[in-house]
């Protein structure tokens, strides 16, 4: 009897570790979504991509703290808000690179992810922030989980679905898909192809600004957070194939489930060089990706 | 012989244009009248896909005239070509891979607007290629390369266009499609839809053009019915191998 309740109980971490990496993942996914979506159709590798995401943990701190705006609110207003400056930076900065070799893409983004973590410490300090709006924990069936990353979850989750069905059924849906698969052709289709791309590149700040106001509900703030999760979306942008937005969410999902499972049997500190390792890994057996497409 | 209607639906007149600096077209100039099938050959690296792309507003043009339908639209973005009308059918890889057929469509008829008259192009299309309407949600990568062909033809005729261009509509094709395809495009041409067509296999198009130019080192050199051109001594030893 005692084996099997041990048994048992293993199994019930077990189970809660997966969900917690699910999780995890779901915000993980948002992140690497948006990088692989302005990949595939812009043609650019945004290397400031992460900082976005600490763009919009600041924008969820800051209206909690000084306008005590509900964190939930910031989420949702946080996607018009990061998509039209996406779309202005778009025009006004990455444009020009479209036409211009990838290696100039590559030394732009990384200038301005420089010059956007800069800018944050020097207004905003190197002071860890958070934004203590749902705490504390729920029991589910035997398990426990806590409340502010069960709420990531389902934001992320309903994002990512409204992505999808946006992708899928609108007409400017289809027309970014057109842009992504065959420029030329989409061009000649009468499409303006040029503003599908800055229409693309503003859903791929958006997603980055929504998973970072997500991502303030449930961990700590601070100028250089970003970097981590750029580290991140470049594993899961490569474990789902470039420009593969399913891809991103499967891989995202995948690195989230890994980490959890390494911080739960092994230690925090492995956890930290999953997205690296797999990066490595798929780069070196299966360069295209997990996925067929 | 018939003599060449009146009416001009394209002008290209002394077109200079290539890619970035290098100069394609030094001056080419060809008229599409109502209802032919305009032929444009030559040898490759002729410049004879670049004046397709000049046309539909893909490449910069740095002198010369595009006309189309009385209108000058040299400096015209391509969708509003497509908007006035102008289809093109480009070269190689014509369809969106991951898209279903009915996808395609969508795509074709991006700049129509009001929703019946879409309906009503989606209904003419499936009409002129009626086994796409059992292959509606098949994706266009799982089809061949004939499909494909048919499809982007299909695609590109959604637009009801005033003025077909295509490039090299046979490239890959086996010789059972080469034909299905230019069958397809004659009928397309007896419903009153002018076409210039660019094509590598020289003989086969002057055949089934009514009027034909012969390009070389981006500059005119032959023009002349498709027939006569088929006669012609010079452009038989030059351009058709004998």
């Amino acid at each position: 009897m005692g084996k099997v309740t041990l048994r048992l109980e293993n199994m019930g971490n077990f189970i809660e570790t997966l969900i917690r990496g699910l999780m995890l993942g779901s915000v993980y996914a948002l992140v690497g979504m948006g990088l692989t979506l302005v990949w595939g159709v812009v043609g650019i590798v945004n290397i400031a991509h992460g900082e976005f995401v600490m763009l919009g943990a600041y924008f969820a701190f800051w209206s909690f703290s000084l306008l005590h705006l509900n964190p939930l609110l910031s989420v949702v207003l946080a996607i018009p808000v990061f998509f039209f400056s996406g779309t202005v930076i778009h025009k006004r900065v990455t444009e020009r690179l479209t036409k211009a070799p990838e290696l100039s893409a590559l030394i732009l983004t990384f200038g301005m992810s420089i010059l956007i973590w800069n800018l944050a410490q020097f207004f905003w300090t190197n002071t860890y922030r958070s934004v203590p709006y749902l705490t504390g924990n729920f029991p589910f069936f035997g398990l426990v989980f806590a409340k502010s990353k069960t709420l990531s979850f389902f934001l992320a989750l309903s994002i990512t679905a409204a992505l999808f069905v946006f992708l899928k059924y609108s007409k400017m849906g289809k027309g970014i898909r057109a842009t992504s698969q065959n420029p030329e052709v989409a061009l000649v289709c009468g499409i303006n192809t040029m503003k599908m791309r800055a229409v693309t590149f503003g859903m791929g700040i958006a997603l980055a600004g929504a998973a970072g106001a997500i991502v303030s509900l449930q961990w700590v703030i601070f100028p250089q957070m970003g970097a981590s999760y750029v580290s991140k979306a470049f594993a899961i942008v490569v474990l789902g194939g470039l420009g593969n937005i399913q891809g991103a969410l499967a891989g995202g999902l995948i690195i989230g489930v890994l980490e959890s499972l390494v911080t739960q049997y092994w230690s925090a500190k492995m956890a930290q060089i999953i997205p690296s390792v797999t990066l490595l890994l798929i780069l070196l057996f299966r360069p295209t990706g997990l996925f067929k497409r | 012989m018939m003599a060449r209607s009146e009416e001009k639906i394209l002008i290209l007149d002394g077109l200079v244009s290539g890619y970035g600096k290098m100069e394609i077209l030094h001056g080419v100039s060809l008229t599409v009248r109502k209802g032919e099938i305009v032929g444009l050959i030559g040898p490759n690296g002729a410049g004879k896909s670049t004046v397709l792309k000049a046309a539909a507003g893909l490449l910069k043009v740095t002198s010369g005239k595009v006309i189309f339908l009385n209108e000058e639209v040299t400096h015209t973005a391509p969708y509003q070509r497509v908007e006035k009308g102008m289809a093109f059918n480009p070269q190689g890889r014509v369809i969106f891979p991951d898209m279903t057929v009915q996808e395609h469509l969508d795509m074709g008829a991006w700049t129509i607007k009001d929703r019946k008259e879409k309906e009503k192009a989606v209904a003419q299309v499936y009409q002129l290629f009626p086994w796409l309407m059992e292959r509606k949600r098949r994706k266009a990568a799982q089809m061949s390369g004939g499909e494909q062909q048919m499809l982007s033809l299909a695609r590109a005729m959604m637009i009801q266009p005033k003025l077909l261009l295509l490039d090299e509509p046979s490239l890959g094709l086996s010789p059972k499609w080469v034909k299905t395809v230019f069958e397809k495009i004659v009928e397309i041409k007896n419903s009153g839809l002018p076409c210039l067509i660019v094509e590598q296999k020289a003989a086969m198009v002057l055949g089934y053009s009514d009027y034909a130019y012969v390009l070389e080192m981006g500059r005119n050199k032959f023009e002349g019915k498709g027939q006569d051109l088929l006669q012609n001594p010079d452009v038989r030893r030059l351009y058709l191998g004998g």
